[in-house]
Order: C-alpha cells, then sequence, then structure tokens
C-alpha cells in the first residue's frame, strides 16, 4: 500500500519539475537567433507595489494640498519648479531657470524644451500658462496665489508671471503647487473627469484606478529624462499601519508610506528591510491663549514653560525620530532660522525660578487640550508635557479630545482655554509658516501686535532672501521673547523599504517622488 | 490550569454534604439565613483565595501615592521601556517602565483606585436604579410593569459596550462619564431579576398579612420584599463588579476611560498596545491583575450564589 503511493508520490513530482523545466526552458529556446528579445524576454518585469496609508479621494492634484493624494501623481505630473527635499530652496522642474525684475513685480520662466504629455501634446509655454492659471483659480491655493496678476507668453518656451505687489514667497507657492497639465485634454475633461485619468509629462502615466483598492502606472517610454527604471508602479492601498508593515514583511509591497514610531524598530530590526526618515512639517506645539486673563498671558510664565518642558524628552518618544524646536517656530534649513536665540534647553530649576519671579511661586492651574489618536503619540505627547508642567509646579488638568471634537472647538468657540497641543502643517517656506499667525488668523491667539503683523506683511513682500531672511528673524527673536506656547518637536515621516529599493529621496514636503527611484534586483 | 475549578467542585460537593450531615442539630431556628450561608461562604478555601485577592486589590486601591516606590505619574523618556527587573535582575523599575518611563508597579498600583472606583461606583447606581426599578414593577403590576419591561427588554437588547462607546464619544472621556454611562447601562440585569422575584413574592401570605395590618406599598417593599430578594442581588452585584471592570478596561483601552494622570488597569494595557513585541510588560502586567481580580470577583460570586442557594443547604 505504502511503496505503491510512494511510487506515485515520485512520478507527480517528476512530473512537476519536468514541466516546471521545460516552461522556463522554452523561451530561451524558442528564439536561438534573436539575441535582443532574448535577453528582454527573460528579464522579468519591474515592478514597485508602494503600500500607501491611504485612498486619494482624487488624482488631480491641483485641486487639492493634501500631500498624501498628491504622491500617487508626483511620479505622473511634473511641477515647473520643486522645493528641495529637505529645506526652503526652490530647484527646476520643467522651469529650466526663472528670476525676478528688479522691481519684483515679473517672474520669467524659462520652460524646457522637447517635453511632451503622455497624450501626445507638447509642453511649452501655451501649456505651462494654462498650469498656472489652474493653480491660480484652485480654491485651496488661493492664500498663497492672490497677488498672482496676468501670465504672459513671451515665446514657445518663456512664460512671464505678473503680480500685483512684490511677492516674496511666489516660489513657494510654485514649488507647492505648480502641476503642469495638458491644456487640450484638461479643458476637455475638466477638472473632475481629469482625475479619474491623469495626465501629464512625468515617466509613468496612468492606468487604472480601482478605487480603495490600488492605483496602476505604466512606464512612459518617451519621457524626457531617459526610460523609466520600473515597468509598472502600482498603489495599494493598506489603511491599517500594521496590515502595512506585515505586507512590507513578506514582500507583498516594496516601500511603504506612514510608518509609526512604535513600528519603525520592527522595520531597523529587519535585515531584508530599511527605514528612511525625513524632518517631517508638522510642527508640535503647547499652544497658549495670551488674551486670556490667565497667567499664561505673562510672557515670563511662558518662557518658565519653554524650560520646564524637555524637548529631548519628547525626541525620546519617537526613538530619536523627531527633532527639538530650538525656542522658534522655523526649522534649521529654512530661512529666518536663527541658531543664535535662546533654544530653551530643559532647565526645570530656571522654570521654577522664572515662575516664581512672575508671581508664582506655587505655580497655578490650567487646563491643557490634545487631541488623541490623530497624531502618531499624541495622547503620549500630551500626557509628557503635563508631567514636566506638574514637575515645577503648574497644576496641570488635561483634556484629550477626540480630533473632530478638538478641532470643532478650535474653529468655532472663541477659545481653547489657556493652553492645548497639536501639530500645524505647512510647506517649509518661512511666510506660509509665520502666516498661519497674521491678523485675523483662527491660529492668532495672541493680542494684536503690530510689530508681528508688519513684520509677516513685510516678509511676504521681499524677494530679495538676504532682506527676508533678516525680517523673518527679527520675528523669531519677538516669538523667542514673548513665546507662542511651547515650542516642543517637528516628528520625522518615516518610510519602510525593501533593501532592493535605491535612490529613494524621501521629502520633507511628505510628497512621495519615485522619478528617480530604482532597484537593484 | 483546570484543577482549581476541579478541587472548587470538589470542596462545594463536600461542603453540602457536611452541611447535609450537620443539618438536623446545626440549624437552630434562631440562626439567621444569611448567617448560615455566610458560614457555608467561609468554608471553602477557594472563597478564602478569591477573597484574599479582593482584599489585596483594595489595599493597592487605598495606598497613598506618596507610599509608592516611584511617584507614578512623573514621566522621564530617557528610562522608557525598562525591562523589568525582577526577571533581568538589573535597573530599579521591579516590573519595568512604560512608554513615558513611567514606572509600571507604582503605576498598576496606583491605577487599583481607578479600576475600582469605577466598577465599584457603577455597580452602586445600577443596583439602586435596577431594584428600584425592578421592584416597583413587580409590586405595582399594571401599566408600569408593561413599561419598565419593555425598557428591560431595550436595555438589556443593547449590547453595553457599543452604548458605552456611542455615549462616552458624545459626551467627552471623563471620570464622572464613565462611571454613570456604566452604571446607568447596567440597570435592566438587576431589574429582571428583581422584577421577577418581587412578581412572585407579592402573592405570599406574608406580604398579605402586612397589606392588612394597613403598611404603605413602599413599606411593604422595603421592609417584606426587598430583605428577601436581597442575597439574590448581592450575587448578581458581585458578577456585576467584575463585568464592569472588564467593560471599563475596555472602553479604557480604546482610549474612552478615564483623562490622565489618572489611569486604570485598561488604558495602561491600551497605552502598550504599539509595543506590544518590544515591551510585552507595559500591557501583560495590568492585564494580569485585570484576570486575577476579575476571576477572583467571580469565583467570590460563585461562592456567595452556591452559598445563599438555599438547596444547597439541605
Amino acid at each position: 500500500m505504502f511503496a505503491r503511493f510512494r511510487v506515485l508520490l515520485v512520478a507527480i513530482l517528476a512530473l512537476v519539475l519536468t514541466a516546471g523545466c521545460a516552461s522556463t526552458v522554452t523561451p530561451t529556446g524558442v528564439q536561438p537567433g534573436d539575441t535582443e528579445n532574448t535577453s528582454s524576454g527573460v528579464v522579468e518585469e519591474k515592478v514597485l507595489v508602494i503600500g500607501h496609508h491611504v485612498d486619494p479621494v482624487t488624482l488631480n492634484p491641483v485641486t487639492n494640498t493634501t500631500a498624501a493624494f498628491q504622491s500617487v501623481t508626483a511620479s505622473t505630473i511634473e511641477q515647473l519648479v520643486y522645493f528641495e527635499p529637505e529645506g526652503s530652496d526652490i530647484l527646476p522642474g520643467l522651469a529650466e531657470s526663472w528670476a525676478f525684475s528688479d522691481d519684483g513685480l515679473q517672474l520669467t520662466m524659462n520652460l524646457k524644451e522637447g517635453v511632451i504629455f503622455h497624450n501626445g501634446e507638447e509642453f511649452n509655454a501655451e501649456a505651462a500658462k494654462f498650469s498656472l492659471e489652474q493653480l491660480k483659480a484652485s480654491p485651496p491655493y488661493e492664500r498663497w496665489t492672490q497677488e498672482f496678476g496676468d501670465i504672459e507668453v513671451v515665446d514657445d518656451y518663456t512664460v512671464v508671471i505678473n503680480f500685483a505687489e512684490p511677492t516674496g514667497f511666489a516660489l513657494s507657492a510654485l514649488g507647492r503647487g505648480s502641476y503642469v497639465l495638458p491644456p487640450a485634454y484638461y479643458a476637455e475633461l475638466g477638472a473632475e473627469e481629469f482625475s479619474l485619468a491623469p495626465v501629464g509629462t512625468g515617466p509613468y502615466q496612468f492606468v487604472e484606478w480601482v478605487k480603495d483598492d490600488h492605483v496602476t502606472f505604466e512606464a512612459f517610454e518617451d519621457y524626457w529624462g531617459g526610460p523609466p527604471a520600473f515597468d509598472r508602479i502600482v498603489w495599494r492601498v493598506i489603511p491599517e499601519d500594521a496590515a502595512r508593515v506585515a505586507a512590507l514583511q513578506v514582500g507583498e509591497v516594496d516601500l511603504i508610506t506612514n510608518v509609526t514610531p512604535g513600528q519603525a524598530n520592527t522595520i531597523r530590526n529587519d535585515e531584508n528591510l530599511r527605514l528612511v526618515s525625513i524632518p517631517g512639517v508638522r510642527v508640535f506645539m503647547t499652544y497658549v491663549d495670551s488674551r486670556l486673563d490667565h497667567p499664561v498671558a505673562d510672557p515670563m510664565v511662558r518662557r518658565a514653560m519653554n524650560y520646564a518642558v524637555d524637548k529631548d524628552g519628547l525626541v525620546a518618544l519617537f526613538d530619536g525620530e523627531a527633532r527639538g524646536l530650538d525656542g522658534q517656530y522655523l526649522l534649521p534649513g529654512i530661512i529666518g532660522y536663527d541658531e543664535t536665540l535662546d533654544n530653551f534647553a530643559y532647565n526645570p530649576e530656571k522654570a521654577k525660578e522664572l515662575l516664581a519671579e512672575a508671581g508664582y511661586p506655587d505655580g497655578f492651574t490650567m487646563t491643557l487640550k490634545y487631541p488623541i489618536d490623530r497624531y502618531p503619540l499624541d495622547k503620549e505627547m500630551g500626557e509628557t508635557v503635563a508631567a514636566y508642567l506638574e514637575a515645577v509646579g503648574i497644576d496641570v488638568e488635561q483634556v484629550p479630545l477626540e480630533y473632530g471634537e478638538f478641532r470643532r472647538q478650535h474653529v468655532e468657540e472663541e477659545t481653547m482655554g489657556p493652553a492645548w497641543m497639536w501639530g500645524l502643517a505647512t510647506p517649509s517656506d518661512p511666510h506660509m509658516m509665520v502666516s498661519l499667525f497674521g491678523p485675523g488668523s483662527i491660529y492668532t491667539r495672541f493680542p494684536d501686535d503690530q510689530r508681528v503683523f508688519d513684520l509677516i506683511d513685510q516678509g511676504m513682500r521681499e524677494t530679495d532672501t538676504a532682506t527676508r531672511e533678516g525680517t523673518y528673524k527679527e520675528l523669531m527673536a519677538i516669538w523667542n521673547e514673548e513665546p507662542l506656547g511651547i515650542y516642543m518637536i517637528v516628528p520625522n515621516d518615516l518610510y519602510g523599504m525593501s533593501i532592493a529599493i535605491e535612490n529613494f529621496v524621501p521629502r520633507t514636503d511628505q510628497v512621495v517622488d519615485l522619478r528617480t527611484t530604482t532597484t537593484s534586483e | 490550569m483546570c484543577w482549581p475549578i476541579r478541587v472548587y467542585e470538589l470542596t462545594k460537593t463536600m461542603a453540602t454534604y457536611r452541611a447535609s450531615l450537620s443539618l438536623p442539630t446545626a440549624a437552630e431556628p434562631t440562626q439567621s439565613h444569611t448567617r448560615r450561608s455566610l458560614r457555608a461562604f467561609f468554608r471553602s478555601w477557594v472563597n478564602w483565595i478569591a477573597l484574599l485577592i479582593i482584599v489585596i486589590g483594595f489595599l493597592m486601591a487605598i495606598t497613598p501615592k506618596e507610599w509608592l516606590p516611584h511617584d507614578p505619574t512623573a514621566v522621564n523618556p530617557a528610562l522608557r521601556l525598562q525591562p523589568p527587573s525582577l526577571f533581568s535582575g538589573e535597573g530599579d523599575f521591579l516590573l519595568g517602565t512604560d512608554t513615558l518611563g513611567r514606572d509600571i508597579l507604582s503605576r498598576s498600583i496606583y491605577a487599583a483606585r481607578w479600576t475600582y472606583l469605577v466598577s465599584v461606583s457603577a455597580v452602586v447606581i445600577s443596583t439602586v436604579l435596577g431594584t428600584m426599578a425592578g421592584l416597583s414593577a413587580g409590586y405595582f403590576r399594571g401599566w408600569l410593569d408593561t413599561i419598565i419591561a419593555r425598557l428591560i427588554d431595550m436595555q438589556l437588547a443593547f449590547p453595553i459596550v457599543l452604548l458605552s462607546i456611542a455615549v462616552l464619544a458624545v459626551s467627552g472621556p471623563s471620570l464622572l462619564n464613565m462611571i454613570l454611562v456604566l452604571g446607568l447601562v447596567d440597570w435592566a440585569r438587576y431589574a429582571r431579576v428583581v422584577r421577577g422575584s418581587a412578581l412572585s413574592l407579592r402573592e405570599e401570605d406574608f406580604v398579605d398579612a402586612a397589606r392588612a395590618t394597613g403598611a404603605t406599598s413602599w413599606r411593604i417593599m422595603m421592609r417584606h420584599i426587598l430583605p428577601n430578594i436581597l442575597s439574590s442581588i448581592v450575587v448578581l452585584t458581585t458578577f456585576s463588579t467584575a463585568r464592569l471592570m472588564l467593560t471599563e478596561s475596555a472602553l479604557s483601552f480604546l482610549g474612552l476611560g478615564v483623562t490622565p494622570p489618572a489611569t486604570t488597569w485598561g488604558s495602561m494595557i491600551g497605552g502598550g498596545r504599539d509595543y506590544i513585541l518590544q515591551a510585552w510588560w507595559i500591557s501583560a502586567i495590568p492585564g494580569t491583575l485585570i484576570t486575577l481580580t476579575v476571576l477572583a470577583i467571580n469565583l467570590a460570586g460563585d461562592g456567595l450564589r452556591d452559598a445563599f442557594d438555599p438547596r444547597g443547604e439541605r
């Protein structure tokens, strides 16, 4: 009985093995003469699968400012200019060079030649003009493009943007949203339809989008930058954090976005995987409402609170994948950052002294609101800040709130109480960052201060980098003396990938740009 | 794993047997049902152990913050995720530290007060509410009974955890809300039991006798019916405490529990959720405490039920 069974098993095995051999042998065996075909026939299709944390709501990048959506089309729809991956400098894209006129009212851009869209349309000044007009008309970009005037076509590859007023952050606005769209195709489909079948000039062209499942792109052979590294790129939607890491570990996906700090070690400890991090754009602070009749209205108390909180301790919560703020809202690398300012290094003794000097030797009571389950480690950060403040004698009543409720209170109610903790994200341009606290903004929770508002306005109008820097340094000095709240940290954005993936450049603006990414496989 | 249960069954049988042997002499007419039942309860060593664990939990709950080895709320991120020195032999944190560098041992003891406070207060609220509702429904009958019985059905048809999540999500997590929600959703269990007993008791001769002497409805309910149901309520209370402790843990795990710096065992488990593979002790230690406490309360409840069961005496 057993013997016969074994014979049968061997027979089946043999059959399977020979069949397996046969199928691998055939392609090379059939075309012995055609050397070109032989080599490409053996090489299997190179596919890059990305495990993405969110399903895009739209694939039209110009109608929204959500980096997680724009990432999906970042290698399909290119921009005129780009932010450098880490910092606030502007790098060329489809615009090769540019210059402001002396009065700062005109920006002339020289465009790249020989670029075509996936549908065959040609990229030229008309296309650039059309694209800039879409940007101007797009509501989410309005606050940054309101000074933009007429756009003129000078010749086939030169375009000029006119401004109503000199605008220092114009290039940053372009760095964030100068998406190049095919005029004829876009005009025919409209913004909504375009979102279902985007066309651009990038190395990967759109194939299909299955809602809540995946978006597929394939190589565009006529790409101006040469043949793309991958034959296909697939964005798979995996919203569950743990599932994304698991998919990466078993090799179902090659790259994942939005790795949580708690899972970073899992990736670090796996020899087949690599963790890539970059300082993010979400600036976490404990803001105070200094308009209230409350001890936090006293700048000395706010400075004391800054000394009381250990930034390094908060960074340690993230296993080092974060960086502390240096007593100012701007980060190193951004125009206006001043390394000479007091960085409020952890000093609870000094905090107590300052509190005593301000007239609160026994501390005071305050509420601290913070959102939970919205940002990585938000609850932990809130608890940590509260514990640090308790340690210098401030009695903190913690109010953790569901994010929707937190947001509602912030938008609808006059005040959030004396203190609340959360993170605000903006592109890394000094104007875009500090203008959050301009006159009338919902983020402005300090008594009207003309010095501050003038500096914000002045910085906006300057096109000269050195003058801009001086203006923002002045503003940072004021906010160091009279802190907006407690300067905390900026967590890193984390990506996990297979070690085979090379040349992946993470970007501070959280857009995943795969145009240069290659593989060693 | 399962021998304690078997021994417990055996002990129970023996207790019953012993009780039946000694019945003719021991059961004096002056000895009350309650005293006899309590004596039966303490005859089992399983009940003693259960009681011991509960008492230890209570002692933990009343330990002042200052007596704890470390400050349970002071953070120290530099010392986060330290493994328990109990096993590794190094460091000065017997049970390790959590994600913010707080001592797990101190926090576990500190959390006991909130864990007990929430479940015990909730049980008190639901007991009072449920008993009142059940008593009036069973005693008065008629339209009041119809309404209350339907309310009980509706309440029991609703999953407690789901209802609590909904209410807490709207009202916001806080200690008081947690107690109120748990107390208000659990009344129906008491009401159903009490109503059933009251329905049958109100037909008894001694109730008729009381009514004939002119006793008010309130007096009859409180002095004649309630004492006869009390033992069932006490038993129900123990099970309810255990169950609410678990519900509280589940809600706290989901982040709907008490607000920091207060903490419960459930929120401690929730806090270690993302670190379970790197630092098992953050969740495992409070998890063990919940398991032990709930098991102990359940065993005590079982013991009480058997002890109060009139059939067990004979």
